[in-house]
């Protein structure tokens, strides 16, 4: 009798502390799936109310439906998320896979501090969701003018991030990479994109009806969490060699008849050598680049394969030498020297190195191997 | 204590494991990223040595039992009937009060990570309930729950470790130079702070021991224990940085919510979290069991002090910290500091009155 009775208590309070530890009390948080709208791109403008933000959903997320977009402001994310999901008709938000985050090039410039501070609080948000900053234009613009009724902005964002992971004239950044190389360096890259009319060819439309898409744009480089400047995506070049990262991208030269030839770079990484004096202070820094290329497009048989390579050389090494001249110039390590540096020689410090940064001579060396094809030898 | 009421060292060892991921993750890689820098899980192991020292002082103090006796009686005879009950009851009140935090830290857990906007005590009284249940019963119970818990938590830590491995970034994790000893140093005290509570449950729970309770195998844990602490610390940092590690109120969270498994599996994080419910439960349960224990003496035996130190517990969590900041100060402050003087000053305190006074 006494086990009966056990059992008569325990197993109602079992089941109730499951659905209550589970949080199925929470009423105002079930909510059906059928009824959720899943936000995959997040747009952050700047409004005199404080954020403005659009909300675009990926196509289809229905059968055959466009892409939803939803837009509303408030004084802050938290506050414009809660504007939207109120006036959402029918629709709850689910912002737990939002992939991008889109940031206005204003927006920028004013500082992105608080939509980090927001991510770092939020535990709707992953902090490896990728930011970008749309060069010369307002989020809001891309979110609602960018696809058509079969794709939207988180899809062209999505390839965007495919692209740059093959090409390496650019890379996705993750909030988590520039929040902390925000508090380390004090500055940051940030994947940069730009509004442009899309490839899609229709006969009955001219270049101006085209939908409009997003594409690759170099890097936005901040400091102090304001946006300090672009870097093309002819400089991104060299910060990928700089930083390892490079991919398949087309490196434009001349040949000795002075015609264009197309080279495509396979590889490449740079190597820090830091130059100490007898004191062991930091006196200078010697950065090395070694990079590989494939001949695409041009060149006659007749071309030196020797010529071509000091072209090629010539052309990484104007890229990753901009590159560094600009670090210095905005005295932004963006590229986290410092970081590489102090894994060389621990006796180094960060602080020390960002103190000598703007000023440290530089020498650059670049040696690049061209690969066969288009009547070149291997290895030539 | 009832004679029917015992357990082995290998199990009350895997109630204590179990128990110690919760403060584990609220203390380790957020306090100690703060306080060490990147090399915050090198402070972790850093720490070992001197959690081992403790456990091996608690350890001789428990051989100072004579056959058959308590712990309450050994404390009554080494600080004197009254004094030495005092004293333990204070422990009690400790652990009781350790109790309610735990049960606070818990719900503020699942309202960081997965229910943004929930009421708090909405998670308090289930989970508060359960423990109170579980710390009136029979420790035996417990330790063998601990015992089917623990590898299925330890084997999500692992998983998820490995799935973060290719997050770590080098630079995140090194170089450590002698100019970081200091803070490598400042960094051991959340890992001692967890470390001490768990030693100190230990400590009051090894009453039920059957069996050679040998220092060797306690010593083996902390080891293991730490290793594991030190990967995960590792993992948080190695992958987001100290700095931003610092910044976070739940990076192991934070990190789990990145992470694609099997590249279909995603957002995991509520399962996780839900997890470590079984490890809040289990402190909770043990903590209040042993709190019954120190204040046996007072209230006398059977489970009125086991009722009224759960009844606290949890009107007590409803209460504790109404607000995330105060909740951040009395984690950061208030309680590292309590449990600092009952592990270096209280506990030890008995033992050496007890050495002077030639008792014990």
């Amino acid at each position: 009798m006494n086990a009966i009775y056990k059992k008569a208590v325990s197993v109602p309070i079992m089941i109730w502390l499951a659905l209550a530890l589970s949080g199925c009390g929470l009423r105002e948080q079930a909510r059906e799936v059928d009824q959720l709208l899943v936000v995959q791109a997040m747009g952050v403008d700047a409004a005199a109310s404080g954020v403005r933000l659009t909300l675009s959903s990926a196509a289809g997320s229905e059968s055959g439906s466009p892409p939803m977009r939803l837009e509303g402001s408030g004084t802050g994310v938290v506050e414009a998320i809660e504007r939207i999901r109120a006036g959402a008709n029918e629709e709850d938000l689910l912002c737990a896979h939002i992939g991008h985050l889109l940031i206005g090039e204003e927006t920028a410039r004013r500082g992105i501090g608080p939509c980090l501070d927001y991510l770092c609080r939020t535990g709707d948000l992953r902090l490896s969701v990728p930011i970008c900053v749309l060069r010369g234009g307002e989020a809001r613009e891309a979110l609602l003018g960018v696809g058509n009724e079969s794709y939207g902005a988180s899809d062209a964002l999505e390839s965007v991030d495919g692209d740059l992971r093959a090409r390496g004239d650019g890379r996705s950044t993750p909030a988590a990479g520039i929040l902390r190389d925000l508090a380390r360096y004090g500055s940051a890259l940030v994947c940069a994109v730009s509004l442009e009319p899309s490839a899609e060819a229709d006969a009955s439309a001219g270049a101006e009806e085209r939908p409009l898409t997003l594409v690759p744009s170099g890097y936005a480089v901040l400091k102090s969490g304001k946006l300090l400047g672009f870097l093309d995506r002819e400089q991104a070049v060299g910060v990928g060699l700089l930083l390892g990262e490079s991919g398949l991208c087309e490196i434009a030269v001349t040949d000795q008849a002075g015609l264009p030839v197309t080279l495509t770079l396979s590889g490449g990484s740079g190597a820090l050598e830091p130059r100490f004096d007898e004191s062991g202070a930091l006196r200078g820094l010697a950065v090395t680049v070694e990079a590989e290329a494939l001949l695409a497009e041009g060149a006659a048989g007749d071309t030196e394969p020797e010529y071509l390579q000091r072209m090629l050389e010539r052309a990484l090494e104007a890229r990753v030498r901009e590159v560094l001249r600009l670090s210095q110039r905005w005295d932004a390590d963006f590229l986290g020297l410092a970081g590489r540096l102090s894994l060389r020689a621990p006796g180094l410090r960060e602080e020390d190195f960002a103190a000598l940064w703007p000023e440290l001579p530089l020498t650059v060396g670049v040696s690049a191997v061209l690969r066969g094809g288009g009547g070149l030898e291997e290895g030539a | 204590m009832s004679g029917r009421d015992s357990y082995s060292l290998g199990q009350l060892l895997a109630l204590c494991s179990a128990a110690a991921l919760t403060p584990a993750l609220r203390l380790l890689p957020s306090q100690t990223a703060a306080l060490a820098g990147r090399g915050a899980w090198l402070s972790v192991l850093l720490a070992l040595p001197a959690a081992a020292a403790y456990g091996a002082f608690l350890w001789l103090f428990l051989r100072r039992r004579r056959a058959g006796e308590s712990l309450a009686a050994l404390w009554r005879r080494a600080a004197g009937e009254r004094f030495g009950a005092l004293l333990l009851a204070l422990c009690g009140l400790w652990l009781a009060f350790y109790a309610a935090f735990t049960l606070r830290d818990s719900a503020q857990r699942l309202i960081d990570t997965v229910y943004p906007q929930a009421e708090r005590r909405l998670f308090i009284l289930p989970l508060g309930l359960a423990a109170a249940v579980a710390g009136a019963g029979e420790a035996k119970r417990l330790v063998r729950t601990a015992k089917l818990v623990l590898p299925l938590m330890v084997a999500a830590v692992a998983l998820t470790l490995c799935f973060a491995l290719p997050e770590l970034r080098a630079d995140n994790l090194l170089p450590i130079a002698g100019r970081d000893a200091l803070p490598l140093l400042r960094g051991t005290l959340p890992t001692l702070d967890a470390a001490g509570l768990i030693l100190t449950l230990l400590f009051f729970l090894s009453e039920g021991l059957t069996g050679e309770a040998r220092w060797r195998a306690v010593a083996a844990r902390i080891g293991l224990l730490g290793a594991l602490m030190a990967a995960l610390v590792a993992a948080v940092v190695g992958a987001f940085g100290h700095e931003l590690t610092a910044r976070l109120s739940q990076p192991y969270f934070a990190l789990v919510r990145c992470l694609v498994f099997f590249r279909a599996l995603e957002r995991m994080e509520a399962l996780l979290v839900a997890l470590w419910i079984f490890s809040d439960f289990l402190l909770t349960s043990a903590a209040l069991l042993a709190a019954r224990r120190c204040l046996a003496p007072i209230l006398g035996e059977g489970r009125l002090p086991a009722v009224l130190a759960g009844a606290a517990a949890i009107i007590c969590a409803c209460l504790l910290a109404p607000g995330t900041a105060e909740f951040t100060a009395l984690s950061t402050r208030l309680v590292p500091a309590l449990n600092a003087a009952v592990c270096l000053l209280l506990i030890p305190g008995v033992f050496f009155v007890g050495k002077l006074r030639r008792r014990i």
